[in-house]
């Protein structure tokens, strides 16, 4: 078999770039929650990306890509007789690798909604599941050749595939869990719990955007036509930065100040936003996502506060709210002649396109939904999802892991 | 003039605040120490066994005239109950006190 090396080299470099964004999301995920439990949720990213490697090799991609069929793929079990990628030109370990990042981000979204409060042998339980059938059934729909494929639903690099999916199975967790101690007052009336500390938190969405070039310009999966990864590198630039500004701006009139943590909040949903339109939509469209999901993650993160979920790090606005607003701006914003299945509701192409987007994402969501409940459900019936009172008021870093985060620093714990 | 010096643990700091402003004591300062307590305790870090003798906890420095002593060690005691009480409480005399800018001397200064 011919393989064509630019592709290939394309590939695995863009799948390094978001292998990387594991990093990112574990800083993110630190520096939001208090010095106590910061060992045990670094520990559930670490942990989380293993499982999906291994969930995804043995189960995963066989789903995802093993055979044909509408609704899941059924061959392929520990990538056995599995010898061609879907790619043409590419090995299918390259193929693979690309495709176990993803797995591994949509696993990891999930830490930060529940850090805290969740116990760590139920998050190992969980992040398999979710790695070896969960997220690979909702990948065959949409990119392995299954019923979503077959509409012309259009999803180029996730934003509901990984990102809404690991959002609401993230909100599905936080809502099994409840809200952490001394969060939420007896009328209903929310409490700070602040992160310990912004640099980390900052720097960990700047890895997160630089892995997220590879992310979405990786996702065409060859270089074969430069302007399209030119024109996904720039939307890339491009979404996230009015995300950060409209939801800093927000934020600022609503509270009086321009809060960083909400700024970094508005920059992810900007990158969720633009990921599944990215290859579709011109810089004007992407300034206009990005723009709508740094004012969507502001009032997600109002809404969650008004029926009372608990999500320390705002992983539901930014990944299923945005992931959602992405999937959609594909029916606004898209151009077939930049490669859309139709055009979109603004540029003449009237609803239809519209609709297969919002049908697909419904009907991706509600699955993951109803699924994520009664993995969560089961694993809280056989292990336990959270942790006792007097592990949670000590911190699960010393009651699980036996460490401090920060051993030897005279730190100032109110609660 | 009183001081009363207690020591908690830090999960009960929001509780015993809480009792005490129920209580009408506004005025206190906390700092986290370390503190012995009555059992050691044995941590595993990397393999390693380490025996832990000094733990985290709050003191508490309340100055509050006579009367109101017995109304917070009371609120004190009420706030850390649920989640197992109190280490110590104590109570000594203060000698005098002044409030700099507008030279109060005494129990006015508080």
């Amino acid at each position: 078999m011919e393989f064509n090396a630019i592709d290939t080299l394309w590939i695995i470099m863009a799948a390094i770039l978001v292998f990387f964004m594991q990093a990112g999301f574990g800083m993110v995920e630190a520096g939001l929650v208090r010095t106590k439990n910061t060992a045990n949720v670094l520990m559930k990213n670490v942990l989380d990306f293993c499982f999906a490697v291994l969930a995804y090799f043995i189960f995963g991609y066989a789903i995802m890509y093993g055979s044909e069929g509408a609704f899941a793929g059924t061959s392929g079990w520990f990538m056995m007789g599995i010898t061609e990628s879907p790619v043409e030109g590419v090995p299918v370990e390259a193929f693979w690798f690309f495709q176990a990042v993803f797995a591994g981000a949509a696993a990891t979204i999930v830490a930060g909604a529940v850090a805290e409060r969740m116990k760590f042998v139920a998050y190992l339980a969980y992040s398999f599941v979710i790695s070896a059938v969960i997220y690979p059934v909702v990948g065959h729909w949409v990119w392995g050749g299954g019923w979503l494929a077959d509409l012309n639903f259009h999803d180029f690099a996730g934003s509901t595939v990984v990102h809404a999916v690991g959002g609401v199975a993230a909100l599905m967790g936080a809502i099994r869990l409840g809200p952490r101690i001394g969060r939420f007052n007896k009328d209903g009336s929310p409490n700070v719990i602040s992160g310990h500390n912004l640099p980390l938190v900052m720097l960990g969405v700047f890895i997160l955007w630089f892995g997220w070039f590879g992310f979405n310009a990786g996702s065409t999966l060859g270089f074969g036509d430069p302007v399209s990864v030119s024109r996904i590198i720039m939307n890339t630039a491009l979404a996230p930065s009015t995300g950060a500004i409209f939801a800093m701006a927000i934020a600022w009139i609503k509270y009086g100040k321009p809060d960083l943590s909400l700024a970094l909040n508005g920059a992810l949903a900007g990158l969720v936003g633009i990921t599944a339109p990215c290859a579709v939509v011109g810089g004007v469209d992407a300034l206009i996502i990005g723009a709508v999901a740094g004012i969507l993650v502001i009032y997600g993160n109002i809404w969650l506060n008004a029926w009372r979920v608990d999500d320390p790090v705002g992983a539901v606005p930014v990944h299923a709210i945005n992931g959602i607003w992405g999937t959609l701006a594909v029916g606004l914003f898209g151009k077939a002649s930049l490669g859309a299945p139709l055009d979109g509701l603004f540029y003449g192409g009237g609803f239809e396109q519209l609709g297969i987007q919002a049908l697909g994402t419904t009907a991706s969501l509600l699955f993951v939904a109803v699924t994520m409940w009664i993995v969560f459900k089961v694993i809280d019936m056989i292990i336990g999802m959270r942790v006792s009172r007097e592990t949670e008021l000590r911190g699960l870093d010393l009651d699980e892991h036996g460490q401090e985060s920060y051993s030897g620093f005279q730190i100032f714990t109110t609660e | 003039m009183k001081m009363i010096i207690a020591y908690i643990r830090p999960e009960q700091l929001p509780d015993v605040k809480d009792a005490l402003f129920e209580a009408d004591i506004k005025q206190f300062s906390a700092t986290t120490v370390m503190g012995t307590a009555p059992k050691t305790e044995q941590r595993m870090y990397r393999g390693v066994k380490r025996e832990v003798s000094l733990f985290r906890r709050v003191r508490l420095e309340i100055i509050l005239h006579d009367e109101k002593v017995e109304a917070s060690m009371e609120a004190i005691a009420k706030g850390s109950k649920e989640s197992g009480g109190a280490g110590r409480i104590f109570v000594t005399d203060v000698v005098d006190a002044l409030k700099p800018w507008t030279g109060e001397r005494g129990e006015a200064a508080l």
